[in-house]
This record gives structure tokens, sequence and C-alpha cells, in this order.
């Protein structure tokens, strides 16, 4: 006979058999009409570091230049702020001469930057770089710009301390290392951005999409290397575009300017009607004189672009596109040094940093050129210039 | 109803179908609607993920992206209800912030957390910006919650009068029918109806509110294109005819919102957005299986009544004709 609790034994068992089925349907049901984001794991890392050794620091500098200086009172600032030295302050300097100076003058337990050991290689004679060379009051010398840093490579055998170079624009081509950081000997450590110019080049390309560039620098190997002529060489090889070049020596000794000028404009003026853009590379050339440089380029409605620095674009180029920062580069060279002293090898330090590249526009030079910049660089361009600072000539 | 037993498990059964019916149409409302949220907040940021997507092209990384709390900062203008942004690593590993010192919470940040959470009183959406790293909106989940609230009690008002309703028809088919077998078929054809307008019902509000929310999408992407121009030609000063590969930067939109076909601007500054019919068309058909699917198991929980109301009307003529023993 069917009683009651039959019937709900049947009421159960028939609400049993659902619940899959509901559990699964309102599955389906939070899984919505699709997702249209992607999922991905990428793991990222930090660490804070000390200092466990004393180790003594000195500067070999190839001489007095805008971005070494800033370079190296980045690397003083960023070890005052990491406490790794107390007492330097932030403030304007004229000369590296001086930042050394401060830096000597700081307190810090573990790191020593010998007072003596600061030297400028273009004013040395030859018994005071051998006397350079075999210093052994030093653990590490702070080899400032691509040629001091070939000079330290070529002199390897003969000196004591190890070496970091610095602020060379391509030490690879410098023969300061070798392609993909491999050492050439145990002492040598070179800030390294294999491709910096070369991604600079692309950038460049693929806002205007020029046929020909044009460029102008010394007939000499470190010129080839510091002006980034081999990723330029190698940029126009991938994307198809033609290089027209010319060489111009650059000032050596005092009384050269006029002569420099005069040969770099007339360069320039040679390769206005040939050539869609102009690479102003790295060279001795002082800012203030880029209006009167540029003037037949903005006639012949040549793309400038610049190398180096913002400071090009405020005087007249078109674009610049940072891919070398001192003071990110000095940050990460104290981070190294920080490192060094606590025990890494000067081999196993890592060579490789590229910068946050930032862009420069000059509007007022894209207006006088008649180009177009892409509305989508306009948006991420990290300064636009209205103006055109005017020179000296 | 001729036999007395039947009518608790029919009122029971109706009212167990109804309550299912109804907690099934809330979970897809709860989950349409957020996407929908989140769909419009991804239009919304659209526009700043694909600049930094582009600076990093130039080689920029996000760890020391230069600029970055500004160009936050400058995101979330003309977004009054945004509470704060994130930057974030795949791991959740924090980069940037709006605000700057207050947490994301962990279940949030983490990788395997959803697109979309609540938490803390606030909804997040999550957005790739590349494969390891997401831009994180923070909005209050005021008005959410209350749309989501309104609706569940709107759709379980609709439940209550389907309920009575359907009794009332099922109480009245048994009365006035004197064929068993009949009015056991009028009653599961009453409760047939009764699932395939409720299904239909929600499958309706559901796509009416996706369908409104393109309407929105397209006024957002207007408004960020303009934003954008207005930006470039007034704060930077650049003549319009200056600027280059406009639709370079336009396809950004449909690249990234498949809602949508194209964007075009005219001449006289005008924005105007073509939606893509035939991604709408499969989104239409999404929803229609959806709804299909509701009603499915709804009918399945009527199939298992049926043969329960069979079994139990066995037992019942089992019960009438006793054994000769």
């Amino acid at each position: 006979m069917r009683t009651a609790k039959q019937f709900e034994t049947d009421l159960l068992r028939f609400l049993w058999r659902l619940l899959p089925v509901f559990l699964v349907t309102v599955c389906v049901f939070a899984g919505g009409c699709g997702n249209r984001d992607k999922e991905a794991a990428v793991p990222a890392s930090g660490e804070e570091m000390g200092i466990q050794r004393h180790i003594r620091v000195g500067c070999f500098n190839t001489g007095e230049y805008y971005y070494w200086h800033d370079e190296l009172d980045a690397i003083a600032l960023e070890l005052q702020r990491n406490g790794k030295v107390t007492g330097y302050e932030e403030k304007p300097r004229e000369t590296m001469e001086e930042i050394w100076a401060d830096l000597c003058a700081c307190q810090s337990d573990n790191l020593e930057f010998v007072g003596d050991a600061y030297y400028e290689q273009l004013y040395m004679t030859e018994e005071e770089l051998d006397q350079a060379i075999r210093r052994t009051d030093v653990d590490v010398m702070l080899a400032i710009g691509t040629t001091v840093g070939q000079y330290l490579t070529q002199r390897a055998d003969e000196i004591s301390y190890d070496y970091l170079v610095i602020g060379s624009a391509d030490p690879v081509s410098a023969g300061i290392v070798k392609a993909g950081g491999e050492r050439v000997n145990d002492k040598a450590f070179a800030i390294l951005d294999e491709n910096r110019y070369g991604r600079q080049i692309q950038a460049a390309y693929e806002q205007f999409g020029f046929r020909s560039v044009g460029v102008v620098y010394a007939d000499r190997e470190d010129a080839y290397s510091y002006s980034g002529i081999g990723q330029l060489e190698q940029k126009a090889e991938e994307l198809g575009f033609e290089i027209l070049r010319l060489h111009v020596d650059e000032i050596v000794n005092e009384g050269e300017e006029e002569r420099y000028y005069r040969e770099l404009k007339e360069a320039y003026a040679e390769l206005a009607p040939k050539v869609d853009a102009l690479y102003i590379t790295t060279a001795t050339i002082d800012d203030t004189m880029l209006p009167w440089l540029l003037e037949d380029l903005k006639a012949a409605r040549v793309v400038t672009i610049a190398q180096t620095s913002e400071s090009q674009v405020e005087y007249g180029a078109l674009m610049h596109i940072k891919v070398q920062d001192p003071v990110e580069e000095g940050t990460y060279v104290a981070s190294c040094l920080i490192e060094y002293g606590n025990g890494t090898s000067v081999t196993d330090l890592e060579q490789k940093f590229e910068v946050a590249p930032r862009i420069y526009i000059n509007q007022k030079v894209v207006e006088e050129t008649g180009v177009k910049v892409p509305m989508a660089t306009y948006l991420v361009a990290d300064q636009v210039y209205r103006e055109v600072k005017q020179g000296e000539k | 109803m001729k036999n007395k037993n039947m009518w608790l498990p029919v009122a029971l059964l109706v009212l167990f179908i109804t309550l299912l019916c109804w907690i099934l149409g809330c979970v897809m409302y709860n989950t349409n609607l957020k996407e929908v949220y989140h769909n419009l907040t991804s239009v919304e940021y659209m526009d700043p993920i694909e600049n930094i997507r582009y600076s990093m092209h130039f080689g920029k990384k996000l760890a020391t992206f230069s600029g970055m709390d500004e160009f936050l900062k400058k995101s979330a203008q003309g977004h009054p209800d945004t509470e704060d942004l994130y930057i974030v690593t795949a791991d959740g590993q924090v980069l940037f912030s709006l605000k700057g010192d207050i947490p994301l919470p962990k279940n949030v940040a983490s990788s395997d957390s959803p697109a979309f959470s609540i938490a803390g009183g606030s909804q997040y959406s999550k957005l790739a910006i590349d494969d390891g790293s997401y831009f994180v909106v923070k909005k209050p989940a005021e008005l959410l919650n209350l749309e989501l609230v309104n609706r569940y009690i709107r759709l379980g008002i609709v439940a209550l009068m389907g309920l009575v309703v359907t009794e009332l028809l099922i109480l009245l088919a048994a009365r006035f029918i004197g064929d068993e077998k009949k009015s056991t078929n009028v009653m599961v054809l009453i409760l047939a109806l009764w699932i395939t307008g409720f299904s239909s019902y929600v499958g309706v509000v559901n796509w009416r509110d996706y369908d409104n929310s393109i309407g929105d999408m397209k006024e957002k992407i207007a408004d960020a294109v303009t934003s954008d121009i207005a930006y470039v030609e007034e704060d930077l000063g650049v003549d319009g005819k200056y600027i280059g590969d406009l639709s370079g930067y336009l396809v950004r939109f449909p690249e990234n919102v498949p809602e949508i076909r194209g964007v075009e601007v005219t001449e006289a500054g005008e924005v105007i957005t073509y939606t893509d019919k035939d991604y709408l068309a499969k989104k239409g058909v999404d929803y229609i299986l959806q709804t299909a699917l509701f009603l499915v198991f709804s009918m399945m929980i009527l199939a298992e009544y049926r043969m329960f109301l069979d079994g139990l009307k066995n037992t019942n003529k089992a019960k009438a004709e006793p054994t000769n023993e």
C-alpha cells in the first residue's frame, strides 16, 4: 500500500535526480554569453639589496659631456636614495669632477670613492694614462664613454681592477664586449642595449615611411660606433630604405668650431634634396646651432630625427624617440655597484639594460616641413613642443 | 482534483518548478548584467589601454613606464564613477595605481580571478594589456547591485503571479475535465506554457539589456574619439591637417569591440559608429541558445514531474484495488 512516507520518498528521489541537471545548468548560465577577455600569467619580481663588502671606486672619464655628467650624478643620487651613501645633495653641479668630489666627501659604510682616482682621458699624457692603468688601490673603475672603454679593454692585461663601461653608445662595435654580451675579458662590464638605435630607426620609419635617410658623421671607427651607423645599416637592409652618408670631422681642438659647423651645414644642404629623412647622429653639435644647421633640410621638407636627445627637438629637429637616458642608466649602474659590493663578480653582472623610450615632437617643425604625424603617436607623445628655440646664428 | 492525494504534490511541484526557474533566471540576470557592465567598462578604457599598447610597441616597458601616473589621471578624467585604476602584472603585483595607497584585493589581483568581480562594495574589471599585465578599473558596485536587486524582485513578482495563475488553471482543469488522463495532459500543457513563457521573458530581458548596452558602447566610443581629437588639437595645439593615419587610430575600436564594425569621423567632426550585424546575429543566437537551455532544463523537470505523477497514480490505483490475499 502506498503511504505518505512512500510519497516523500518519491518526491526526494525526484529532487535528487534533478539536482545534477540543475547544477550543470547553473554553471552553464553563470558562464554567460561569452567572455571577451584573455587571461595570462607572467611572473615579475624585485628585491632589496645591501652592500656586504668594502669596495673602492674610481672614475675614468673620457671628457666632459652632458650625458655622462647626468649619468654620474644619477649614480650618486641613487646611492644616496638607497642609503648606501649619505651627504650627496641634489643640486646643480657644473662639472663631473665636481660631482666626483662631492661623492668622495659622502659617508658610506662600504663604498669608498677614491678622491684622486678621477681621470679625464682627453687631457691626459701617456705617463698619466700609464699611472691610471697601474693603480692598485681601486677595486672597480667607472669607465665613462666609448673611448675610455676601448682604452681599458686594450690594456686589460695590465690593470688590476674591474671596470664598468657606461655611457657607451655601442660597446659591441667598439670591441668592449662581444655581440650578445659575451665578455672579452674577466674584468669588463658594459651597459648593453644592442639594438637601441635599431628600435629608434624602426619607430621613426613606422611614422614616416621614408625611402632614403641621410646621415653625417666623422669618418672614424669610434664615430661609426657611437653614431649607431651599424644599426642604421641593418635597419636599412631590413626595411628597404637607402642610406646617403657624408663625413665631416668633428671638433677635436679649440678653434675648429667654425670649420665644423660650416662643413656640417654644407653636408646637410647637399643631402637635403636627395633624402626623405635625416638622422642627426651623436656628435659634438651644440644644440643652439641646430636652427641654423637645419634650414636647408626644413626648406626641402626633410624629416629630421634626433638620435641623442630631446633638446635637439626643442632646437628644431622634428622628432626624437628617447632610447637612452642618463638618469635611468645611472640608476641601473648604481644597482650594479651595489650588487658588485654584495659579492657578484663583474662578469656575472647583467649588462643588458633598456631604458623606457619617450617620444618628443616639435609641432612647429612638423608644420614647416608639412608632414603628418599619426594620430596614435600624438596620443602617446611625451612632449610636443610648439616653438623652435632660437640659437646663436 | 479527483484524488485528494494529488493536490499537494501538484501544488508543491508547481512551486518547486517556479522557484527553480526564478533561481535560474536570477543567475542568468546576474551573469549577463555583469558582462554588460564589464563590456561597457572595457569600451570606456579601451582607448587608454590601446595607447599603452602603442607605447609598448615602441619598446616602453610597463614596469618603467615613464609618465604613467599622469597618464592614469588623464585616463580617469571624464569617468567620474571611476574609484581607482591599477596596472598589475599577471602575478598580482600592482605596478601603478591612480590613488597610490589603496591596495587591490588579493582575489581581484590574482591571475586566476575572473575578468569581472565584486569585492568590498566595489566592482573590478580586469582588462588585458598584454599576456603579462592588466589594467584594472575599480568602480562602486551600488548601481549594479541595485539594478540586480530590482531585476530579482521584478522576476520574483512575475514568478509569483505566474505561479498563482498556473495553480488556478491547473485546479480548474482538474475540476472541469472529467477524464483523468486528459486532465493530467492539460495540467502538463499549462505547466509547459508557463515555463516557456517564463524562460522567454528572462531571455528577452537579457537580450534587451545587451542590446541597450550597444547603444551605450557606441556613445562611449564617440566620446573617446571626440576627446582624443580635442586633446591633440586643443591641448597639443596640432592643426587637424597635420594629423596623419586617422584610420590607423580608429581601427583600434572595431579591433577591440566585436560589436563594432567600423568608426568614421566626418569632415564636420561627427563620429559615426557602425555595428557588426553578423556579430550581433551570432550573439543573438547565443542568447536564444541560453534561453533554450533554460527551457530544456525546465522541460526536463516537467518530464520528471510527469513520471512522478504517473508513479503516484499507479500507486493510488493499486491502493484502490487491493489484492485477493
